[in-house]
């Protein structure tokens, strides 16, 4: 059975729901982050897999490009985020963390 | 049936890498294993790109995530660690409705893939993409470009300000 398309966004599925399952269960705001990655490198697949197999051109290689760029940056802010957060609660569990200010 | 080729071989070996480092960012217990199966899951998503004859994304994906958001994350990490207080109280709960949930939508959305006409044929490859995405991007996609570079000179101010500790008073002398 040759590897189809299918093949492709059933795999970014399966990353996806990790990546949710990844953001529901941790606690750590870290940890939260690294779901996201998970879930934006899911969608990025799809992406990609869809160029590939006719469906738009070359445009989704570079929302995948942008995607990426803005996930960087997404993790840059969200870490400086998390940084500001422990020095003021000595803490980065996100059930704890549940006030913007005192 | 006809045989496995090369490519779909590596199509498994890269698809069952990927969920199992996945599974790993998600169910291991460890701040930083989580943050090197993350490593792993991004390097086999790589390598799925240049199965997909995505060869510029491929190369982006190494640089900048590999390079650059994992090495972020573990410095993250390591500069707010105090992993030993981390407690499993109401972690259970959450477990218990989370991963059914995410089974659940995983079955819905393997029965939406399944039952919906997509194409399988690939398209004939056409080489480098790299002319290509960046045509793209210095023509139609001129705007959001620009926006992205301002994104990133906001974010790196941004960033700045927020991690950055604040001098108080009677440390100033």
């Amino acid at each position: 059975m040759h590897v189809t398309l299918t093949h492709f966004l059933v795999l970014a599925a399966a990353l996806f729901v990790l990546g949710l399952i990844n953001l529901a269960t941790r606690r750590n705001a870290i940890g939260v982050l690294l779901g996201v990655e998970l879930i934006l490198n899911a969608a990025n697949i799809n992406l990609v897999a869809f160029s590939r197999y006719g469906i738009g051109g070359i445009e989704g290689h570079a929302f995948a490009v942008m995607v990426i760029a803005l996930a960087a940056a997404e993790t840059v802010v969200a870490l400086a985020i998390v940084l500001a957060i422990f020095h003021h609660y000595r803490t980065v569990d996100v059930d704890e963390v549940s006030r913007m200010k005192e | 049936m006809d045989a496995l080729t090369l490519k779909d071989a590596f199509f498994w070996v890269f698809a069952v890498l990927t969920v199992g480092f996945a599974a790993m960012v998600t169910f291991h217990p460890s701040l930083v294993h989580a943050a090197l199966g993350l490593m792993g899951t991004l390097v086999s998503v790589g390598c799925l790109y240049g199965l997909l004859d995505a060869d510029f994304v491929a190369v982006t994906q190494v640089v900048v995530y590999v390079g650059g958001v994992v090495i972020l994350f573990l410095f993250g990490v390591f500069l707010t660690r105090r992993i030993e207080e981390v407690r499993v109280t109401n972690r259970t709960v959450n477990w218990v409705v989370a991963v059914p949930a995410g089974l659940v939508l995983f079955a819905v959305i393997l029965y939406a893939l399944l039952s919906s006409a997509i194409p399988q044929a690939p398209v004939e490859a056409t080489g480098p993409t790299t002319a290509g995405i960046g045509d793209a991007f210095l023509s139609r996609y001129l705007l959001p470009f620009e926006v992205i570079s301002v994104v990133l000179l906001a974010v790196l101010l941004g960033a700045l300000l927020m991690a950055r500790r604040e001098v108080k008073p009677e440390e100033r002398g």
